[in-house]
């Protein structure tokens, strides 16, 4: 077993990290003044991952949104379901499957032990049948047409769609309802084999709780088994994008947009901290409200409460969006554009530069309060690879050269799509 | 913790509290203003906050503000206005970082807190009355915001089914009417209701970390000087008793999934000897994944992907909510209601209500680990809440008896049913 002790001074924090000897991944963060506690157990197992190659090494590809699905059905079991279980310490469980990483999780004040016993039993014990698949794929059903009707989800998706050709983040993570019917049982336990094995998992928690009991209780309830991580089949992904312009309608007050520009990933990689340290910074100046593009923008009528921006990335994907509301998408876009290329030649100046690193930095603190939050960070660096306590060295070290450096290879108008969905016209058919 | 709390009234309807907490790395100062919620002023009370956080005399443009808050380590001042029940509550803010984990232990919070009063007190103010292009933008935005509602399904039926049950009162102000009256508002008026604001107005000022200095109260009192003597507010809620007969309002919209939303009304608010009992009525009705909805609606029979219920507190009324099948309209709203009879013959299980209590009482205990939900508790016993601790709160939820929430579930009765449908 591996053990690792990461502290922050800045933040007067410290966390462990434990590798066991099957590849399982545990980080502990003790918060000993908190009553709050919070653990997840997850995988690196999501919407992209529907194309692999198993320990044995036969080649599957499955139905779209089986990460989704297989995280509803977790839940249950012959004699009874976690939620059940959990009502009986207290604690409050749920769940959620997103592009990269499934997760299942719990916050408690009391009893965090016999809620953790819980969370590792049933994540490990998979029990479906044809009977409980039938009946999942009616309410995840539901969930779909649910979040079809969200026109802010459908811009986004359909962002993805124009951005990326191969990798299968231009599909919903819940799939679609043509896509789930085709879902077995067999399907299921044949992605739980592969992707819920202890190699490819990891273990969150934040909380009032000592780091070696946390270990022992663990080591103690992991199931044996043989590690092995699945082998997913990524495409190559051209650097191009697919289309320029994607258009669809909803139900919605005013246009909703997002104007994202596809980045360079390795293939199956996360880009690396300082990328994306970089990258975030790079926003931050460009479209905070300290910027002059902002106030022109909100002055034009172009924008409102909606606007933002993010680095969206993942396992062999990385893009920077710009996302929100406004009756002319194609002028925000054209004015972001001209604000790139100006401050791409004149340069980013020192005093927003610092402006900037000392807002991150505050921004970045202030979130270590609570126990959710923290495992979050946790999360984030089990799937990714980072120890967010870097952070501070990270942003230290940047320079206004760094940023400068980075302008145009960040925002390549070339790799530049437009995803804008719009009101329906109540006088349509 | 808060039994620690040290509150001191200042002037009259002016209260400070300071929550003594030293582990937090953010700190958290909001001042509150509570006023009730009336028709002709409600849409300047929306507009106050927003404008007033937006910049002010001292830092002009959004720009020079902003640069003031970053330089300050991300230091946040927000402003907003939310009902509760039928009054309406403006609330500032601003959040920091403890100077203890800055570099060179800056002096943060002064400048933090100094910010915020700059902002509520001096603001922005040309040729008497408030910045016009600001003023545009801030209008502009809140119109968008609530016609934005659209755009969430659930978030919709929920104000459609109020707007309905609720016409006429404050607590059921129709997203139409605001945005009519955000049309024709103007910078004078805004300005002539903001000046009344602080004269009258009841005050909260909660801080969650940050213990105030003799200069703070000394710059809070001339800031107030101007206060009336006598405080020209009442904010208790009014509570009303269901139609005799429910009504159903259906719309239509070019939709994947229905929303089902069903409005029930009582005559229990926090100062009812049923409330506690109101609230875990509520909770295993349609609270956690123990609850029956839960568990009968949508896992047994499939019938929607969510279904839950919500107890407002200060208006006695409970919503419950659902995205359902087309074709399922009529069978959900049956299930929905079955469960319900259930609880008003006393047929759930004593596990049910012991799951609520803990479930409450996990919640309830959590209250003190972070600043934001130690300042919601402390504004919430002030207006819609009992006033009492978290502690104390979990002791009258321990006490609930079955007895009593059979009571109140008969105490509730269906007023109104929301359809969303499709157009086709």
């Amino acid at each position: 077993m591996f053990k690792e002790v990461l502290n922050s001074k800045t933040l007067n924090e410290t966390y462990y990290k434990y590798v066991l000897d099957n590849g399982l991944e545990l980080y502990v963060l003790p918060k000993r003044e908190q009553r709050s506690n919070y653990a997840v157990f997850g995988t690196k197992f999501g919407s992209v991952h529907v194309d692999y190659s198993d320990a044995q090494g036969n080649e599957r590809h499955m139905p779209k949104g089986i990460a989704h699905f297989l995280e509803h059905k977790l839940f249950e079991s012959e004699e009874l379901d976690a939620f059940e279980r959990f009502t009986k310490t207290g604690a409050n469980a749920n769940a959620y499957t997103s592009f990269d990483r499934t997760c299942y999780l719990f916050s408690c004040t009391d009893n965090f032990y016999e809620s953790y016993d819980i969370l590792l039993d049933f994540v490990q014990s998979p029990y479906f049948t044809e009977e409980t698949v039938l009946k999942e794929q009616g309410i995840i059903g539901q969930e779909i047409k649910m979040y079809d009707d969200m026109g802010s989800w459908r811009v986004y998706m359909n962002a993805l769609k124009a951005l990326y050709r191969n990798i299968p983040i231009n599909v919903d993570i819940a799939g679609t309802v043509q896509e789930i019917s085709k879902i077995t049982s067999q399907n299921l336990y044949q992605c739980y084999e592969a992707f819920y094995n202890p190699g490819n998992m990891f273990i969150c928690i934040c909380g009032n709780v000592d780091e070696d009991e946390v270990l022992r209780f663990t080591t103690e309830r992991i199931k044996s088994k043989p590690s092995s991580k699945p082998q997913t089949l990524y495409l190559d992904e051209p650097s191009e994008i697919c289309k320029k312009n994607i258009h669809s309608k909803a139900v919605v007050s005013i246009p909703q947009f997002v104007i994202a520009f596809k980045n360079d990933a390795l293939k199956g990689e996360f880009i690396d901290y300082r990328s994306r340290v970089i990258k975030t910074m790079l926003l931050d100046i460009l479209v905070s409200k300290r910027s002059k593009l902002y106030t022109k923008l909100l002055n034009d009528n172009l924008i409102n409460n909606e606007f933002g921006a993010e680095v969206f990335d993942g396992p062999g994907y990385c893009s920077c969006m710009f996302m929100g509301e406004s009756v002319d998408p194609e002028k925000v876009k054209s004015i972001i554009c001209n604000e790139i290329n100006l401050i791409a030649k004149s340069g980013i100046d020192n005093e927003s530069f610092e402006m900037s690193k000392r807002y991150m930095y505050g921004n970045f603190v202030k979130q270590f309060d609570s126990v959710d939050s923290v495992v979050a960070h946790l999360v984030d660096g089990a799937v990714s690879g980072y120890n967010f306590f870097d952070f501070f060295d990270i942003i230290n070290s940047i320079t206004v050269d760094d940023l400068n450096n980075e302008i145009n290879k960040t925002f390549d108008e070339k790799r530049m799509i437009l995803s804008v969905v719009e009101p329906i016209d109540r006088n349509e058919g | 913790m808060f039994n620690d709390i040290k509150v001191s009234e200042i002037s009259k309807g002016v209260t400070v509290s300071v929550v003594p907490v030293v582990n937090f790395k953010k700190k958290v100062v909001s001042v509150y203003a509570i006023v009730p919620a009336d028709r002709e002023k409600i849409t300047a009370y929306l507009m106050i906050p927003k404008l007033v956080t937006l910049c002010c005399r001292k830092y002009p443009s959004i720009i020079s503000m902003n640069n003031m808050l970053a330089l300050n380590y991300g230091t946040r001042i927000t402003g907003g206005s939310f009902l509760s029940g039928d009054n309406i509550v403006m609330s500032f803010n601003v959040s920091f970082v403890g100077d203890e984990y800055v570099p060179n232990n800056e002096n943060v919070a002064d400048n933090a807190i100094n910010g915020l009063f700059d902002c509520i007190f001096d603001p922005l103010i040309v040729n008497g009355t408030f910045e016009k292009s600001n003023f545009e933008n801030v209008r502009r935005m809140i119109s968008e915001s609530i016609a934005s509602k659209i755009d969430e399904k659930q978030k919709y039926s929920i104000t459609r089914l109020k707007e309905i049950m609720c016409e006429g009162e404050p607590f059921g102000v129709s997203d139409k009417y605001l945005l009519e009256k955000l049309g024709s508002i103007t910078p004078e008026e805004v300005y002539t209701e903001y000046l009344e604001l602080f004269r009258f107005a009841r005050l909260e000022i909660i801080s969650v970390g940050y213990q105030f200095q003799q200069n703070f109260y000394n710059r809070l009192s001339t800031l107030l000087l101007n206060r009336y003597n006598e405080i020209r507010v009442d904010t208790a809620s009014k509570l009303k008793s269901a139609r005799s007969i429910a009504i159903s309002v259906t719309d239509k919209m070019q939709v994947e999934q229905g929303q089902l939303a069903l409005g029930f009304r009582s005559l229990i608010d926090r100062n009812s000897d049923l409330f506690y009992a109101a609230r875990i009525m509520c909770d295993i009705f349609g609270g956690g994944t123990y609850s029956l909805l839960f568990n009968n609606v949508r896992e047994k029979q499939s019938l929607c992907y969510y279904c839950s219920a919500g107890l407002n507190t200060s208006k006695g009324v409970m919503i419950v909510s659902s995205g359902v099948d087309f074709s399922n309209f009529d069978k959900a709203k049956n299930a929905i209601l079955e469960e319900f009879e259930k609880i008003k013959c006393g047929d759930f299980s004593d596990k049910l209500i012991e799951d609520s209590k803990l479930s409450f009482e996990n919640e309830l205990v959590a209250v003190t680990d972070t600043p934001d939900t130690i300042g919601s508790w402390q504004i919430r016993r002030f207006i819609e809440n009992p006033d009492c601790s978290p502690e104390e709160y979990i002791a009258k939820i321990k006490a609930v008896t079955k007895e009593k929430i059979i009571e109140a579930a008969n105490m509730f009765v269906l007023d109104t049913e929301f359809r969303l449908a499709s157009e086709d």
